[in-house]
Formats: C-alpha cells, structure tokens, sequence
C-alpha cells in the first residue's frame, strides 16, 4: 500500500544543489556545489533569439524519394520543437541555409567570421546506420560569466549537429521517424543538454521513446528550462529535492539518477546527483489538483563511462579536474523499497517542493540497462497481435493495445538477466516466468530477449507507461515510458488521390479528428477532415501539400495523438504523392540588397514559380549577426521580412535562402551587411506605447526606438502585393513626442488589419519596418449568468459560475486558435470553455471572497478595457 | 555482427602510435594513427588514419557520446569504414571496436562494450540492439573469416 504524502514548501536543512544532466562545473571540490552550466547566455543574441542554421551543402546522397527539403523540414520542425518549451526566455529560430564556405571555426580562422552565437546543423559522412552526433564547443579553459538571469554560465558561442551525408546507409529516407527525433536529439546536445534515462528526446539511442507527435517530453523541458527558464518558470512547476548517501554513513553518491515517475502514468523527470548526493528535480508537471509522483534512484549504466569511449562528460572543476562517478547501488523506490507498489506517493503542486533523501546499498556491478521494448502488430488484421510466431511488423517501443488480453511486449537487453517478474505500473498484474497463463514471460536467450504477456486491468487509460523489472537481491530496473497504451488500431493509408483544386484526398482505417498527414517531413493543411474519435474504419482526410518540387514524389504518412502512424505496418512500402510539373521557383528580388549593422529594418522579396502560404515560408540570411524578427506573405510570389543586423556584426555578403514548403531558393553572397553611417537613423525596435499591451493596432500609439531618430518623419502604409488592388498610399502619422533615441507616433484610426510599413526619414538618412496590424483588443459588453442574470460591480458572481461575456470587436481568428485567448479575473486566468464571434464562456473557479475584481480579455498579449464585477 | 562485418571496408588488429586533432567543417574530428599487425579484411596500408568526431583544437573542446577513445599504445581490433571523402571512421562509434587485454598470451581476449547510440539496419531502418561482448581474439579471427567466407 503506497503511503500517500502531501508536498509541502518545506525549507530544507541545505540547500540541494541542481544537478542535471547538463555541461557542468563546480567552482570547487567541496560541498556545498554550486554547478555552473554551458550554456549560450542570452544578453548575446538579439531578442534572446538562437539562430540554427543549416549547411547549403546537404547529403550527397538520398534514399528513395528523399530530398534536401525534406532534409531541411525536419531540422525546421527538430528547431521548432525546443521552441515549444513553456515558460522558456529563449527563442530558437530556424534560420535557413549558410555557406558551407562561412560556419565559422572556432580556431581563429579568418573564414565566415560569424560573431553572434548560434547552432550550425551540417551533414557529414557517417558509418552506415548513424544517424548523426552533437556537441556545444566547450571552453577548455572554462570562464564563469553571470548571465542575463543573474545566474553563473560558461558561455557557448557555437554549437555543431550533425547528420548523415547519406541517408541509404540504414537511415532513410529522411521522413522516417528516427531520423527527426535523431535531429531533435543532436539540436538537444547543441543547447547543451546532455543524457538522461527516462526515455525522453535527450535519452540514449537505445531506450528513447519519443515520436514526432512527442518530440520532446516533461525531462527535456525541465533540463532546458533550468538553463533558459524565464523568470520565476518554476513557479509553474513542482520540485523534489534530496540527498543520496550510502547506507551506514553519510558518503553521497555522486551522479545518481534521481527520477520522479507520475504513478498513473506519463513522463518521467530526472536529476543527476552532485559530488556531495544532493539532488534537485525541478520542472515536474503538476495538474490543478496535483499530480502523484513516485521516486526512485538508480546508478548509471556502465556505457554512461565507458572505457573506450565518450560518455557522460564532466562534471569538472575550474582546473579541468573530473569528479567521478560514485560507484553502483541497488535500486530503490523511495523510501528504500524495490517493491514499486510500496513507494510512497508525492502530491505535487505547482510551486510546491518536496523532499527526498535515499540510503542505498553499494552493489558491485549495475545488472541490467539499456532495455529496448518492442510490441507487435499483426499485418493482415491490424490489430496488436500476441502471437510472435505468425508474420508481424513490430515497432519500437512497444505500442499495445491496453484493454487486449495476452498484451505482448518483448523487451531486449544484454547482458540477458532473468528477473522475477516484469510488471507495467498502473494496474497491470506483475508477470512471472511463464508456467501457467498470462501474465507471465518466456525467456529469448538466442535473441536476448524477454516476451512478456499482460492481461489487462479495469480501465487501462491510454498513453506512457512504465516497466518494473523486479531483480534478486531486493534489486530492480525501472524503464520510464518503455510501454505507450493505446485504444484503437493504428493509421493505414489505403490510397493518396490528387484533386483539380490542388488537395490531395487521403484515405485509410485508424484515422481520426486528431490524425495528421504528412507529406514527407511536412505536416499538410487539413481542408477537410470528418473522422470520428475512436473509430478505426475506413476515412478520408483532404489536404493542401506543403508547396514542391516540379515531380517530386512524396512519401504520405499519417500521424495520431495517440502516437501511432501508418509507418508501424507500412514504412517498407509507402503510398506516394506526385507532385505536378512546375518551373522552378527562383529569388527574383531582394530589396533593400544591404543593410548596416546595429538596426533592425524591413526587406522585401520578390520569386517567380512560389506558392507562398503564411507560417510555411523560412527566410535566411547566411549569417548569425543577422536575425530574422518576422516574415508576411503579401502574396503568392511575395514576402516582407524584418530583420535585426547585430552592433556588433561582421560586415561582408552572406548566403540569401527562402524555404517554402520543400521549395528551396538561395542566392550566393546576394546580402551585404555594411558598415552604419554615424548620423543615419536606425529603429532598434517598434513596440506599444503602452508597455502591458503587446500588440500594434489602429488608433494606438507606438513607440520606435533606436539611433539618430531626432527630426523624423513617419509614414505608414499597408503593405499590399503588386496584384491586389488594395489601397498602399502612405499616411503620414502623427508624432506626439519625439528625441534622438525615441519617437512616439499614433497609428492612423483607419489603416487596415495586417502588415503595415513603417518609414522613417530623417536629413540624414530613412529607414523602415514591417509592423504588423492587429484588432483593437475588444470591448467587454456586459457578463451573464446561464440564467441570463447580469453580472456587475453590484450583482455578484459565485465561484464555479459559467459565466458569458457580451464582446465587442473581437478579432474573428481569434475564434479558430483561441489558445490566443485569456480571460482574466482579478489578475487570475480563468478557464475558458468557448469562444464566439461575440461571446464569450468561461467558468470562474475561484473565490474572491465578495469583493470586487476586473475582468479582463488579453488577445496575444493585449488587454481589453477592465469591466468590473463583484465575485463571492 | 554479420552486419558489422559485412558493412566494414577493413577489419584490423593494430596499435594507436599517436593523435592529432583538426577541423572537418565545423566538427572537431581526432585522427588516431594506428600501426596494423594484422589484417582481417580489407586493403589498409601498415599505418592508418582513423578519425572519431570529438577532441580538442585551439582551446575548443566538442564531445560526442559513444565516440571512441584511444590510447596511445593501446591494441584493438578496428572495424573500419572508409567513406567517398577518403576519411576513414569506425563502425558504429565503440561497436565496431574490440579493445585487446594485455595479458601477455598469444590468443589474448578482446572486449566491446555495446554501443548506446541509436543505430539502425540498412534495409529495415529498424533499430538494431547492440551487444557487449568477450571472446578470444582467435574467435573474433575465425568470426570474421567465416562471415567473409560465406559472403564471397
């Protein structure tokens, strides 16, 4: 029986040392430790945004039906993965192509200067089978800087990922799952993350877990989020800290795994020990209620320090002096038990902490790691098949059907060690050595192997599970999401049918509202898609490709919530789109074709034989001093772009590339950065006057802010492509305060929604900058009860009410992502259950105690006017 | 290891004489210069260049898991794979490498660890599970001839 235990904010007797996975230094060799990670320190980019950028010299060679943009669509979505994380200060961008003749060496090499830090992603030639490789460069004479959080760093200037230069040597074609979560893995490595055990992105090849539909999980976002957390993100999250000694004495262990399991199910969260065994696991998801979290510590597999080979690095101290690992235990649950269903349970808040302190027992050797998990699907039925006998696509890890009986999961380790039982948490019965039924396993010795069969328990759920092995000696091996439940039979694309307007029709078994089709690496728009939850029979999906290639055939896979995709029985064999025969597309114009260090500024850009669609289109200049802060499509064959040149920047000419979709358009040396004239003006930045609100719309005033600004004149204009009859006649603005580094102007009342030029002249110089128009924030009408009963600062509202907003003005996109959405009482988000064109539900779920609070509609960062209630 | 064989242009038995480091694009690759004793497959000349991303230059450490280290003096047997650029690598970081105990025998063992890494087999892209091995340097030999003799 688990022992249940409240999270409190307990104030520990020491304070527990971070001790991730990171590049890590100690200042000194005694306790306490304070780690200094590698890290890229934000105050040296521009907009705390990280460029990655891509070599234009792609894989020399291809495997069927592989391109370079498809190459270059993984990385984008490997980039834009990291970029998920909540609760980040950091920005990554994906930047386009470089020249190969420009990534600049960290050697004092005159070629391709770059002084901005930034990821390089190249393709190197490569053993059959691997994938790729990545690494921050590492200071070897390490200095501590204090970084813009106030936190000590070593600072990373550059970072290399590499992959594959081949992708038929066993790797390919490129869409192949393994290849993305490779490229998330490496990029993982360049921000300077370095392994874990909980099957997560930055997990060993061998037991990570991830899919394109979880490329990164709940450990790799705590360990970026301790370098890259904005402020105060851990208030967000829950934490557990402790110590792990050596029973009979107060020895630490030295880079233990500490790892944090939701009990129900779900990612794991890890920390590594510090010199002294202290511990501090922070970033744990935490629901509105808590989340249940059992711990356990386990030693590093022998291959985290191999004899021959790089593993785990560091930690150092300042004098390049390693504190090594220390030495192998048993495993435990806390609070000392191998039994997991004996482990006490932590109720974790947001904001709340916890503590943890293991005593384990010195064990000679680490008996078993490295687990890989396969499970089985029956090709002809497509159902999750038990019988391994009879003809099977397997997949890995292992996807099982949870409410299924005889359930068959085979797990394959070596050195083969026969444990006494194998069990799934969340219900499942333990399964001992096959005598009777199921649950039980047979032992594989030919093949390493272990085939495990589960019967299962009264609502299995859905989703990451974990596997117990239960070892003698009171040991055991925990694999954290080495088993994903599922409720239905996984996508199978029966046929891909082009359509006279462009879409292509996508049929198949498995699919459902949630399924995405991907063309290639490239998710496709849906324009259509009537599947229904939870059904497995037969449905169509209509899409827009993402823009090609003239004849490019495309690989069609089909993604589910759930994790599963049509690759699990078809990847030997699957179903193609032909793209139709086009020109190629070609850069026409770029313009202005140079700008000046130290300024941010618009560039337009004109191609021929584009299809260019908003979110899809990647502009890149070649260079880290050069970060781009937005892209507009105007038009098929059109784009705007802002562009920050960096103070600091190497002037020269740099690589130009425009990705859209798998179309990919470069020009050699076609953008010079050139030296800033002393007295020209130069806009560092264009923001709401008003600081709380963050966007621009008519009637606000905005400031700019920059150099040289004195004496301008304004203009602006809505920016409009050369075939739309729109109306892109300048309008004065009018300035209401003005200086040498700041210049306050009023929006003009009637320009319309969407991007905007702004030109700024003065007798020195002009300059300009794309400023995109937004709605005016709406206008709170009036709040309802269901009942119809008025809401105000005298008829009050009771915690739990649904409540409606009458609104004014609200932006009609807004009713498609309403992510894009906050409704705010008192200061406090609340939930919010729908949104409409002109109301507005949500559910006031708490009290504030009958007095009265605004309420508030924030759309991307900009606040309505408050209305004012009266909440009980 | 019918897989590791077969894919590898050389299979050697040699000995680390030495390293440098040096840029290739912007990986940091060391160049170990292993003299060979024996060879098991493959046209190497008496001394090879075998190159594993990771090392040192101009104060500049990159660090790559599972690449391998040598030692200068160390005896391994190397499965090797020399690509279209002419550079020569090993196969599967530590999976292709065999480090021999010195125990002054004449049939001394040889011993690799599993790699970790994510590799995958060329024609079903599937994972492949690596293996930590121990055997007598005269099996691996035998291994190795009779892999090749059946693929010849």
């Amino acid at each position: 029986m688990r022992a249940m235990v409240a999270a409190a904010a307990v104030l520990a007797l020491v304070v527990p040392a971070e001790a991730y996975y990171h590049y890590t230094y100690y200042t000194g060799r005694s306790a306490p430790f304070t780690p200094v990670h590698a890290r890229f320190n934000l105050a040296a980019l521009s907009n705390n945004t990280l460029n990655v950028f891509v070599s234009d010299v792609g894989p020399i060679n291809y495997a069927a039906n592989d391109t370079f943009g498809s190459v270059l669509g993984e990385v984008k979505q490997a980039v834009a993965a990291w970029n998920t994380v909540p609760n980040s200060a950091l920005r990554l961008n994906f930047a386009g192509l470089e020249s190969a003749s420009q990534i600049p060496q960290p050697s004092g090499s005159a070629q391709g200067a770059q002084n901005t830090p930034a990821i390089d992603v190249v393709f190197a030639e490569m053993p059959p089978g691997l994938l790729g490789y990545g690494s921050p460069n590492i200071p070897v004479a390490p200095q501590f800087q204090t970084g813009s959080d106030g936190q000590p760093l070593v600072a990373i200037t550059r970072s290399v990922a590499a992959l594959t230069n081949d992708t038929t040597l066993g790797t390919g074609p490129s869409e192949l799952p393994d290849f993305f979560t490779t490229a998330v893995h490496e990029i993982g490595h360049a921000l300077g993350l370095q392994h874990t055990w909980t099957g997560a992105a930055m997990s060993q090849g061998v037991i990570r877990n991830t899919t394109r539909v979880r490329p990164i999980d709940a450990d790799d976002m705590a360990a970026f989020n301790l370098l890259y957390g904005a402020a105060n993100w851990t208030a967000n999250y829950g934490s557990i800290s402790g110590q792990v000694t050596f029973a009979g004495g107060n020895t630490g262990v030295n880079l233990a795994s500490v790892v944090a399991l939701p009990a129900a199910g779900g990612p794991a969260v890890s920390a590594l020990t510090d010199p002294a065994g202290f511990y501090n696991i922070g970033g744990l998801p935490a629901g509105p209620a808590g989340t249940a979290y059992i711990l356990f510590v386990h030693p590093l597999p022998p291959d985290a320090f191999p004899v021959n080979a790089e593993g785990i690095w560091g930690p150092y101290d300042t004098n390049g002096l390693r504190f090594v690992p220390g030495g192998d235990f048993r495993t435990v649950f806390y609070p000392g038990t191998s039994d997991a269903a004996a482990a006490t349970t932590f109720n974790i808040t947001a904001g709340s902490s916890a503590t943890a302190n293991f005593s384990v027992q010195p064990e000679s050797a680490v008996p078993m790691y490295d687990v890989v998990t396969r499970g089985f699907l029956n090709p002809a039925t497509r159902d999750y098949t038990v019988n391994a006998d009879s003809p099977y696509n397997w997949m890995s890890p292992a996807f099982i059907e949870g409410t299924q009986i005889e359930s068959l999961v085979e797990t394959i380790y070596s050195p083969l060690v026969i444990p006494k039982t194998v069990s799934i948490l969340g219900g499942f019965a333990p399964a001992p050595l096959c005598t009777t039924d199921a649950p039980c396993f047979e032992v594989w010795s030919l093949a390493s192997a272990l085939l495990a069969f589960f019967d299962p328990p009264a609502n299995p759920g859905t989703g990451l599970r974990h596997l117990v092995f239960n070892l003698n000696d009171n040991d055991v091996y925990v694999l954290p999401a080495g088993v994903i439940l599922v409720a239905k039979q996984p996508p199978y694309v029966d046929s891909v049918a082009a359509n006279p307007d462009g879409t292509v029709t996508v049929s198949g078994t498995g699919f459902g509202p949630d399924s995405a089709v991907y063309i290639d690496s490239l998710p496709a728009s849906v324009t259509q898609n009537p599947c229904q939850s939870g059904a497995s029979g037969d449905c169509s999906i209509t899409v827009t490709p993402p823009s090609g290639t003239s004849g490019q055939i495309s690989d069609v896979t089909v993604f589910n919530a759930d994790e599963q995709d049509s690759t699990f029985l078809q990847s030997a064999n699957l179903p193609v789109y032909n793209y139709p025969a086009t020109s190629a597309p070609q850069l026409q114009a770029i313009n202005p074709p140079s700008l000046a260090a130290g300024g941010e500024a618009m560039v337009d850009i004109t191609a021929s034989n584009t299809s260019f669609v908003a979110g899809q289109v990647t502009v890149g200049f070649g260079t880290s001093d050069i970060t781009v802060t937005g892209v507009w499509v105007i038009g098929p064959t059109h784009l705007v772009a802002n562009v920050m040149v960096a103070p600091g920047a190497t002037l020269g000419a740099w690589e130009i590339s425009v990705i859209s979709g798998f179309q990919v358009m470069t020009q050699p040396l076609g953008f010079q950065i050139v030296a800033a004239s002393p007295a020209a003006p130069a806009i560092l930045a264009v923001v709401n006057g008003v600081t709380s609100q963050a966007t621009i719309y008519p009637g606000a005033v905005v400031t700019v802010w920059g150099a040289n600004l004195a004496n301008s004149q304004i203009a602006i204009s809505p920016i409009a492509d050369a075939t739309t009859p729109a109306a892109t006649a300048a309008v004065s603005a009018q300035i209401a305060y003005s200086s040498g580094d700041q210049v306050n102007v009023v929006v003009p009342a009637g320009i319309p929604i969407g991007p905007a030029m702004l030109s700024l002249a003065t007798s020195a110089g002009a300059t300009s900058v794309v400023v995109p128009i937004a709605y005016a924030p709406p206008a709170i009408l009036g709040i309802t009860e269901p009942s119809g009963a008025i809401v105000n600062s005298t008829n009050a509202a009771n915690p739990g009410d649904l409540l409606t907003i009458a609104v004014g003005g609200l932006d009609p996109t807004v009713t498609l992502a309403s992510g894009r959405l906050q409704v705010m009482v008192g200061g406090v988000s609340m939930p919010v259950q729908q949104v409409g064109a002109s109301q507005i539900q949500f559910t006031l779920n708490q009290s504030f105690n009958g007095t009265q609070v605004p309420v508030t509609i924030v759309v991307d960062g900009s606040s309505s006017a408050p209305f004012l209630i009266l909440a009980n | 290891m019918a897989d590791l064989i077969a894919k590898s242009t050389a299979i050697v038995r040699g000995t680390v004489q030495g390293s440098f480091t040096a840029y290739a694009g912007p990986v940091i690759f060391t160049h170990y210069r292993v003299q060979v004793s024996e060879k098991w497959r493959g046209a190497a000349s008496a001394m090879v260049d075998v190159a594993v991303p990771g090392g040192i230059v101009n104060g500049v450490r990159q660090t790559y898991g599972g690449a391998p280290q040598f030692q200068p003096g160390g005896e391994y047997v190397l499965f090797l794979w020399t690509g279209k650029s002419g550079m020569t690598q090993i196969m599967g970081f530590s999976q292709g490498v065999f480090a021999v105990v010195q125990d002054d025998s004449s049939d001394p063992d040889v011993a690799r660890s599993a790699t970790h890494e994510l590799m995958l087999d060329a024609i079903t892209h599937n994972q492949v599970n690596d293996q930590q091995l121990t055997m007598r340097l005269s099996v691996l030999r035998s291994l190795v001839q009779s892999a090749l003799g059946a693929t010849q």
